[in-house]
């Protein structure tokens, strides 16, 4: 029983994202990263962006300048704030010193704040080839890094790459479908002028998931086909969601393919009309 | 490493210390005894040249007001409490959301070709209680995240044109009242054009 604990405290002593499990590294004989570590959680309840927060995390660096974790905690007040060259400094140290634990999270920020799509491919790309079964999700909780690696594929003109990408993701036994990945299918779909299999995507997002993003791009479809009245009364659902909140959002960024309250109210607006 | 090789032989003779370590100290040779108070006294007179450790402002991104660069028209209503945008609001803070801004500075911007090829150009900004703008400052970056210099006229461009923008909505706190906040547009340029503009 001693030992099965042991393995679970060492095996968890760090999970990426999540807060490190001080405890772990005492397990593992290193007291340097044991007393860094429990510095840097004295952050705990402290604003990121305090002078506090940062001196903390300055402190647990200086105790163990080889210690990922406060890195990566202290760079994030700069990347929210829009601060790509502290930002980025502070995130290189983390994925130096645990490319695995960091690489798919800068890969994430690269692309969800700097839309730096070829830097966002690059991290995804260079986790996949570290051998993990599964490269994990973003910051935020809504994709798995491999939709993410495709929609970066898309921003930069390759559809028929992030297709297949989203495809044998969205198909693989086992694979929780994420929030919007019908969505951006159907979208890609839609683009790629696959009408049917764009309705498909679609219709499996609003099954899935019924954002007014997707009875907006269904609305889309609907005009192209001529069925002018279906496409109203899918713009007037899509309106009833956006006024609900129940659209692609994201706290700090603009989601790829959100669409805003003008893109249905214009759309409205040529149908009526014509 | 050898300095993480020396912090963690020192602490692990600390930890030892600790109540529930305190059995075994019966088992430490004398000599360790004797490598530790060596270790220490050297530890200590490298510690008579502290590194210098970096200086905060009170908020990370905190912008202070300077005469010679920022309106005097522009206060704030409660200089302690200029929040960051994503802490109180609900959605995007322009009237007509991002697509009604990003127009109105491509009304702007897109007549010209700018002299900065790639990267991108961070304009960050307080908007106050009132829904009005200032204290704009501007960092840039190439495609590598090293900051770079950009022609003054530039500069001078994106903040007349940031500046010019009217639609920014008053958010209030959590206390219900207008509340100062923090906001940043960044263009990312490819080959002297505006390709994108963020967040």
């Amino acid at each position: 029983m001693k030992n099965v604990l042991t393995i679970l405290i060492l095996s968890s002593a760090f999970t990426g994202l999540a807060q490190p499990n001080c405890q772990a590294y005492l397990y593992q004989g290193d007291s340097t990263r044991y007393l860094a570590c429990e510095k840097a959680m004295e952050i705990s309840g402290l604003y990121q962006f305090s002078k506090e927060y940062q001196q903390i995390l300055d402190t647990a660096i200086s105790i163990d300048p080889e210690f990922a974790y406060p890195y990566r905690a202290k760079s994030v007040a700069y990347l929210k704030s829009g601060d790509f060259l502290t930002w980025k400094k502070l995130i290189d140290k983390a994925v130096e010193l645990d490319d695995i634990g960091y690489l798919g999270y800068r890969g994430w920020c690269r692309y969800q704040f700097f839309r730096d799509y070829a830097g966002a491919i690059e991290d995804i790309e260079r986790l996949q080839g570290l051998g993990l079964e599964n490269i994990g999700y973003s910051a935020n909780g809504n994709y798995h890094l491999s939709i993410a690696r495709a929609l970066c594929y898309k921003a930069l003109g390759d559809n028929e790459k992030a297709l297949k990408i989203i495809s044998r993701q969205v198909n693989k036994e086992d694979y929780p479908v994420g929030l919007y990945d019908y969505l951006h299918l159907g979208v890609l779909y839609l683009e790629m002028q696959q009408f049917s299999k764009a309705e498909s995507a679609l219709q499996r997002q609003l099954k899935h998931n019924p954002i007014a993003d997707a009875y907006f791009y269904l609305a889309v479809l609907q005009k192209q086909s001529g069925q002018s009245q279906k496409a109203l009364e899918s713009l007037s659902q899509a309106l009833e969601e956006y006024e609900e909140g129940n659209h692609l959002s994201d706290p700090y960024t603009t989601p790829t393919d959100r669409i805003f309250r003008e893109d249905i109210d214009s759309a409205m607006a040529e149908i009526s009309k014509s | 490493m050898l300095v993480h090789n020396l912090t963690s032989y020192l602490t692990n003779i600390f930890l030892l210390f600790l109540p529930h370590q305190r059995r075994k100290m019966s088992f430490i040779p004398l000599k360790i005894w004797a490598i530790t108070l060596l270790l220490l006294a050297v530890n200590s007179g490298c510690s008579e040249q502290p590194t210098p450790s970096p200086q905060y402002l009170r908020w990370v991104g905190d912008i202070d007001h300077n005469p010679q660069m920022d309106s005097k028209d522009f206060e704030t209503c409660s200089e302690e409490n200029v929040y960051q945008y994503f802490n109180i609001a609900k959605d995007f803070p322009y009237e007509g959301e991002k697509p009604a801004l990003e127009r109105e500075l491509r009304h702007v911007l897109d007549q010209e070709k700018y002299d900065f090829k790639d990267g991108l150009i961070r304009v960050r900004f307080i908007i106050n209680c009132s829904g009005k703008s200032g204290r704009f400052r501007v960092t840039a970056m190439d495609r590598s995240y090293e900051q770079v210099e950009i022609p003054p006229s530039l500069s001078t461009t994106l903040i007349k044109a940031v500046e010019s923008l009217q639609g920014w909505k008053v958010l209030y706190n959590h206390f219900n009242q207008a509340s100062d906040y923090y906001f940043y547009i960044i263009f990312k340029l490819e080959d002297g054009k505006i390709k994108e503009i963020l967040p």
